[in-house]
């Protein structure tokens, strides 16, 4: 077993090679090996699928194997830079059979590669291979190929189905829910190995990607539903995953946000009222952070007597109205989000003096304005 | 009578059909049409309009065939030669490397792949072969998804989470396929309100883009949803390329649908319909299948006897039947797929019983119903001893509408006859009773098994028949007591001495059921029954297997086989049976 996971951690590395420059080196002897490397452990990941037992032990061996490339501990200082570059999937059990699947994609996309060592590849994906293949690899060659192909298909697929989008395809509900279930996953195996490795993978993620959109994807994430039935599960043959791998990363993923004022407030600034009111309505610790950071950002609103209307809230806060939309939405949410809300509006107009003229509180207008009496209204 | 020639006609016409569309297949099957398929590409384009989306969706199966041969010419060949032959090759694969409606289609995308494996040089000599190798590697990393994961913001958070593509595509697919699924179930449960999720103009533009996608295994769920959704019009919403694309799957089995989607299918696609039933027909004629047994497992196996259990469906299956009877002039192999089927359709009936069912007058509308009741008596469930004067009443009643030419509510004989054929075992009960002494008087019998045979209206040909028919029975009833038998006696009952060659045909099959019947239950006729058969015309012999076949069917079904006649009829099928193949060989 721990040859094994030896060989795996090593392979690994070639695949790190693979998609980084060193690969230059490689001639066609080497992506042979590299193949029949992949190969083997393909062949493993087919015998081991079903057999729990010994898969446990692959399995919590593969844990360690992460948990030590995440501290730094690789043999080679080389294959430690190149860590980046191995995809999460290779290093758990549902990657092992995938592994050469990686490998060509990662070889063909690689520029650095010489002609010879892709005309090698290449030789690989037709249907009729002049090299014999002794160990049974006939089949595996197929697969390959197959496997490219299907995903080929998969992609065109999703592209014809993308086209029924109204809007622009990057804002279709699929392509989001997608991007969730995956952040979910690669929680899920972080936090596998190390408690601390989802917090460190956001902290990575929330620094590198654009904001509103990564912001719809947490949300989304947020909304999914804790439920095997979906297939958040990606090797649908495990019968190793824990019942419910979806609602731990949940967990650590809210756990996350709600240490983060930062990010809380991006969230409450930056998402749409109505997705915040469903947020807030799914997780009470969110309800209760949101409306929190909502009405620091209304006690901060002064009345200009001269425009009628409240203004200032600073960079960092809400203008009136966009404030009041936030609160109406929450109002109109199902209980216990809507008393929730209201008893939070009712609190802090008491505590401003509990006046009902205009003008004078911020809460007081708000209540007002949602409770469908506007303020020009009582005004003329 | 109106009908079967209605019937015929629709039958001639949809021959000619035929023709021209394999002649047009034909032409587009020349070698490498090279020219052709690249102003389709360009054509094409980015297919964005539902004419030209269309249009590729009715030649996807062609251009799989083209690329398969370009891929078997190139394959051979090394740039500079590929080159040669075809110089515009790098203009079509690009183009059709970048249309999702071609690498969405079955293996069209492997074979791309192939073909632009075979044109990279692993040692390039000059800056043209230099330069197709960067281009060849792009349209590879386009192809297979690698590199960009198409979208760029998408592709950025999918690489940020350390994802690829292939993590990436089937659970796109997935939840985009779940995502319409829903949203048709939605709409459908929104009925007729106008508050719809997807318009119904959209539905038609799904279910065309689903077309090259009909094998994908991930696309099943929203097949289903269209094929069970119903707009608010009358009008059929799903593109016609849509459902023959998904009858065409199912009927070659590359798809596993659901009953219901089929049934919806089948409801409301029509030609779809036609073609399940000419494909269960050919599927059952084209081998040699002839065993009742057998039978039932390719008809089962079709769903069309489920799928008959509403009357629509029933009546155009029943109607194509119809013309099969007329075409082949009621061989035995069509009367036994007829009366197989219409037992596998009883059953499925039988079983639908907790759904709503059709009055029976909704599968048989031309038939007298009092007839269809007596002739759906399932002879299991009535003991053997009432056999007899069960088929006297059926005899009787058959008799009545027949003869009564003034009611004219039923429909004509041929209508009564047809029916009676659904339900051809009793047909084959009399042929057995009629020979077991157990018939009172054999009158009734024996005009219930001529009008089997023979359905035209009473005249001087009827009666004439009937009077042979009388003493060819009245001959073999004698038979059983000769010692020996010989072939000679045999031949000369079944008319084949000369003065007896006048004999109808039809009454030539009657009195041939007579015999066999005769040569399993009598013990002199085991002796010689193969030597008799095996004397006959290959027709006639595909006629006794056929016969004995369903005989033996029937005994074992109905618990009723003896040691000795069950042998006789094993040994003899299998005999026969090699008899004919190496005949035929």
């Amino acid at each position: 077993m721990e040859l094994l996971l030896e060989q795996l951690e090593l392979f690994a590395e070639v695949v790190a090679v693979s998609r980084s420059r060193h690969v230059d080196s490689w001639g066609r002897v080497a992506v042979r090996r590299a193949l029949r490397w992949a190969r083997y452990l393909r062949h493993v990941h087919g015998r081991f699928r079903h057999r729990g037992p010994v898969r446990a032990v692959l399995e919590e061996g593969l844990r360690r194997l992460r948990l030590r490339s995440q501290s730094g501990v690789g043999d080679a200082a080389h294959a430690g830079r190149c860590q980046e570059l191995v995809p999460g999937p290779l290093r758990s059990f549902a990657g092992l059979g995938r592994g050469d699947e990686l490998l060509a994609l990662g070889l063909l996309e690689n520029a650095a590669l010489r002609g010879p060592a892709l005309h090698e590849l290449l030789r690989h994906l037709r249907p009729e291979r002049v090299e014999p293949a002794p160990e049974a690899g006939d089949e595996d060659e197929a697969g390959l190929q197959d496997r490219l192909a299907g995903l080929a298909r998969r992609r065109a697929a999703s592209q014809l189905l993308l086209l029924l989008s109204p809007g622009p395809a990057q804002a279709d509900p699929a392509l989001r829910s997608t991007e969730a279930q995956l952040l979910l996953r690669r929680l899920h195996d972080e936090a596998e190995a190390d408690p601390g490795a989802a917090a460190r993978l956001l902290d990575r993620l929330w620094a590198q990607l654009p904001r509103p959109r990564w912001l719809n994807v947490l949300a989304t994430a947020l909304l999914l539903r804790p439920d095997r039935a979906e297939g958040e599960n990606h090797d649908e043959e495990d019968p190793g995953t824990p019942a419910d791998p979806r609602q731990g990363a949940i967990a650590s993923l809210l756990a996350w946000l709600l240490a983060r004022p930062a990010a809380l407030a991006d969230l409450c600034r930056l998402l749409p009222s109505s997705l915040i009111a469903s947020l807030a309505g799914r997780h009470s610790a969110l309800a209760e952070a949101c409306l929190g950071v909502l009405m620091n950002w209304g006690s901060r609103l002064h009345f200009n007597p001269v425009r009628g209307a409240w203004v200032g809230a600073g960079l960092e806060g809400l203008p009136w109205e966009e404030l009041r939309d936030r609160f109406r939405c929450l109002c109109q949410a199902p209980a216990p989000l809507r008393d929730q809300a209201r008893s939070v509006l009712d609190t802090c107009k008491a505590r401003d003096g509990g006046f009902e003229a205009p003008g004078l509180s911020v809460w007081t207008d708000l209540l007002r304005d949602i409770e469908g009496r506007s303020m020009l209204r009582v005004l003329f | 009578m109106e009908c079967l020639v209605q019937g015929t006609s629709k039958k001639v016409c949809y021959q000619i059909t035929e023709y021209w569309r394999k002649m047009a297949q034909d032409r587009l099957d020349l070698p490498l049409n090279f020219e052709f398929w690249l102003n389709k590409a360009v054509a094409w384009g980015q297919t964005t309009t539902l004419e030209s989306q269309q249009d590729v969706c009715l030649h996807l199966p062609q251009l799989q065939k083209f690329l398969q041969q370009i891929y078997e010419t190139l394959k051979h060949m090394d740039f500079s030669m590929a080159i040669d032959r075809f110089p515009l090759i790098g203009q079509l694969l690009g183009r059709l490397c970048w249309n999702p409606f071609v690498i969405g289609y079955d293996e069209n995308q492997k074979i791309l792949m192939w073909c632009l494996c075979c044109l990279y040089c692993s040692e390039p000599q000059n800056s043209i072969e230099v330069e197709a190798n960067i281009w060849i590697r792009s349209l590879l990393c386009h192809l297979l998804s690698s590199s960009k994961l198409g979208l760029n913001e998408v592709g950025s958070v999918i690489q940020a989470l350390g994802y690829t593509s292939p993590d990436y595509y089937p659970e796109l697919l997935k939840n985009m396929v779940l995502s319409l699924v829903t949203e048709l179930r939605v709409n459908h449960l929104n009925g007729f309100s106008i508050q719809k999720i997807i318009p119904e103009r959209q539905i038609k533009a799904i279910s065309l883009l689903c077309v090259p996608l009909l094998t994908l295994p991930d696309i099943l769920p929203l097949l289903e949803a269209l094929l069970t959704y119903h707009g608010g019009e009358p009008k059929e919403i799903l593109s016609s390329e849509f459902l023959e694309g998904v009858n065409e799957a199912f009927l070659q089995k590359k798809i596993v649908l659901s009953e219901s989607a089929v049934f919806s299918l089948w409801l409301r696609h029509l030609p779809s319909l036609e073609k399940a039933t000419l494909h269960l027909f050919e599927k059952l004629t084209s081998r040699y299948i002839n065993i009742p047994e057998e039978l039932e497992g390719v008809i089962k196996d079709s769903l069309l006897p489920q799928a008959a259990c509403h009357p629509s469906i029933f009546r155009i299956v029943d109607e194509i039947f119809r013309n099969a009877l007329l075409e082949t002039n009621g061989t035995s192999e069509v009367l036994t797929i007829i009366q197989v089927f219409t037992q596998c359709f009883v059953q499925a009936f039988q079983k639908d019983s907790k759904q709503l069912k059709f009055p029976l007058k909704s599968y048989f509308p031309y038939a007298s119903p009092s007839l269809v009741m007596i002739l759906l008596q399932d002879p299991e469930d009535l003991p053997r001893g009432l056999w007899c004067q069960h088929l006297n009443h059926i005899s009787k009643t058959l008799k009545n509408i027949v003869e009564d030419q003034s009611t004219q509510s039923c429909g004509s004989p041929f209508e009564q006859w047809f029916l009676f054929i659904h339900f051809g075992e009793w047909a084959d009960i009399a042929a057995e009773e009629l020979l077991m002494w157990r018939a009172e008087s054999p009158e009734a019998l024996l005009w219930l098994l001529a009008f089997y045979y023979n359905p035209h209206d009473q005249n001087q040909e009827w009666i004439q028949t009937m009077v042979d028919v009388r003493a060819v029975h009245g001959h073999i009833m004698k038979l059983f007591d000769r010692t020996p038998l010989s072939v000679k006696d045999l031949q000369a009952v079944a008319g084949e001495s000369s003065e007896d060659g006048t004999r109808q045909p039809s009454t030539q099959r009657f009195i041939r059921h007579l015999l066999l019947n005769f040569l399993l239950f009598s013990s002199e006729g085991h002796t010689i029954a193969q030597e008799f058969i095996i004397t006959q015309t290959d027709e006639i012999i595909d006629e006794f297997l056929n016969l004995i076949a369903r005989a033996k069917s029937r005994w074992e079904r109905l618990g009723m086989e003896t040691p000795r006649t069950g042998k006789l009829a094993r040994d003899l099928l299998q005999e026969l049976q090699c008899y004919r193949t190496k005949h035929v060989l």
